[in-house]
């Protein structure tokens, strides 16, 4: 019976032994199914797929990856995923992979990656935690997409976006300054009008003035010396000047290009100005440097420039008398005529308005000057350009090209 | 005696001016407009004529081609209140067939200068 008994027992035993060992075979085949499906899937998927432990190593990766980065799955997959990262993600990468595995998180990557040959591709990698039946954490299951076109797209698209902004800030910019351009010019050119008109009909009762005065001290021979006609023929002598300049800045209009001689034409800017500095008891010295020859240029509108720049550095030494020294040289394709005095010079705040046209600090004039010459260098393609300090004195400096519509990128 | 006919609008300038030019032995006549610069013309000969742009009436360049129609050998001297010097418009073509040019304002010394070398051949002559 006892026999009977323990036989049942070893029988049972081993059955149910057996049919543990049968149960166990099955899981672990299913579990070997499962595995085999997954790797299939994976190995089907067009993404790359990796699988992580616990601790974060890497215990599987896909077909795609392997092809990807040109290894074999026998590899160590650690290694090759630290160096396939380039070293400027590397760190930022490592960081956020160890913060997610410690957190036991989802987690997204953005990072260039090296593919078998050789070149870097942006990839986008994806871990999502797994757990298994416990509720143990299990290490990650992740994915990774090219997005390197996505990524170039929106780099261009950012460049584009910038390049835009600026384009358009430039445009704003020189529509701001051609408007305030235009405002000036249409204000000018109404100006103009006006004042070529009356400087037109004051013309007459100047010259009428004058005859008069020229009569009188003809038929009075004692008036000859009349401090009061003197002083008539002085006054008429500059409202003609005002009149001069403003009908020429009414009628500045394209130079009339012919072959001058630079020289000349600065030598009789001196000549003429020379008895007013003298009487102001201004010296004026001239530099020239060799190398000046003609130059294309409309010879009235530039003896009117270096006229108008003389004037106004006599003006500026003429209350205690000073030096004006006129250089000019040649390099290259440029003139450089340089008018430098020791007068009362000009104050910051107002340097940068002297080329406006009406701008002026002096009791007389029109303060036309400088924007003529302004107009008429630039109408000749140049520069025209001063620098000052107060007390001291003024430098004006002209650059003209000596052949017109010379164009400076061209040549180099 | 030289005759001169100054054809101006401005009456003060043409009587100023014309002081100056008595003085200097000249017999002056005034027109103060361009009609009647051109009937002075047609009752008298003159030697030369001194002649504004801007009349009323008839304007300067008509009265030059008026002029330029007779067969008076007169010579003209224009006196333009517009300085002239780059390219010439239309109506200013009209000035190469005067003999000589000058902008207003003039200086008194220069524009006798002007009026002597115009003038000084037909003297030579009359002498």
């Amino acid at each position: 019976m006892a026999l009977y008994f323990i036989i049942t027992v070893i029988i049972l035993s081993l059955s149910a032994v057996f049919w543990y060992i049968r149960e166990r075979k099955k899981i672990q085949l299913e579990i070997q199914h499962s595995e085999q499906r997954f790797r299939t899937m994976a190995d089907t998927a067009p993404v790359m797929t990796w699988v992580s432990q616990a601790d974060g190593r890497f215990s599987f990766c896909n077909k795609a990856w392997a092809s990807f980065t040109g290894q074999t799955m026998n590899d160590e997959l650690e290694n090759v995923w630290r160096k396939g990262i380039h070293p400027q993600d590397f760190s930022s990468c490592r960081e956020a992979y160890l913060k997610a595995l410690g957190l036991r998180e989802k987690f997204t990557l953005d990072y260039r990656f090296k593919r078998a040959d050789g070149v870097y591709r942006w990839v986008q990698d994806t871990g999502v935690p797994h757990f298994n039946s416990n509720g143990h954490f299990g290490g990650f299951i992740g994915s990774c997409v090219d997005i390197t076109q996505g990524k170039l797209a929106e780099e261009f698209l950012k460049r584009d976006n910038e390049k835009m902004a600026q384009l358009v800030d430039e445009r704003s910019k020189e529509l701001v300054k051609t408007q305030k351009e235009l405002k000036q010019y249409s204000r000018l050119a109404d100006i103009g009008t006006l004042a070529a008109t009356v400087a037109h009909e004051l013309r007459n009762p100047l010259g009428v003035i004058h005859l008069a005065a020229y009569n009188l001290k003809r038929e009075k021979s004692d008036l000859a010396d009349n401090r009061h006609l003197a002083n008539i023929e002085k006054k008429v002598w500059e409202g003609n000047q005002i009149i001069d300049n403003l009908l020429s800045y009414a009628r500045i209009k394209i130079p009339n290009y012919e072959n001058v001689n630079i020289v000349n034409i600065l030598d009789e800017c001196v000549i003429s100005a020379q008895e007013r500095f003298g009487e102001k008891g201004i010296i004026i010295e001239k530099k020239y440097l060799d190398g000046l020859d003609f130059i294309e240029a409309d010879a009235n509108q530039i003896r009117e420039v270096f006229f108008n720049i003389l004037n106004n550095a006599c003006q500026a030494c003429a209350p205690s008398g000073g030096r004006v020294e006129l250089r000019a040289r040649c390099s290259g394709q440029t003139v450089e005529v340089t008018i430098e005095d020791t007068g009362v010079g000009i104050a910051p705040e107002d340097i940068e308005r002297v080329f406006e046209p009406f701008f002026t600090r002096k009791s007389k004039g029109t303060g036309l000057g400088l924007t003529i010459c302004n107009e008429l260098v630039h109408l000749h393609q140049g520069n025209i350009k001063i620098s000052s300090r107060q007390g001291k004195g003024t430098t004006v400096t002209v650059l003209l090209p000596v052949r017109k519509n010379y164009d400076q990128t061209a040549s180099g | 005696m030289t005759k001169l006919l100054l054809v101006d609008d401005d009456e003060e300038l043409c009587a100023e001016l014309a002081q100056v030019l008595e003085a200097e032995g000249f017999e002056v006549d005034m027109a103060f407009d361009g009609l009647r610069g051109v009937q002075c013309l047609q009752e008298k000969s003159y030697h030369l004529i001194i002649l504004d742009l801007k009349l009323p009436r008839l304007d300067g360049y008509g009265v030059l081609k008026e002029i330029r129609k007779t067969a008076q050998p007169v010579k003209v001297l224009v006196l333009s209140g517009k300085p002239l010097g780059g390219p010439l418009f239309k109506e200013e073509k009209t000035l190469i067939m005067a003999d000589a040019v000058m902008n207003k304002p003039f200086i008194v010394q220069e524009l006798l200068q002007q009026i002597q070398a115009l003038t000084l051949p037909v003297v030579e002559k009359n002498q």
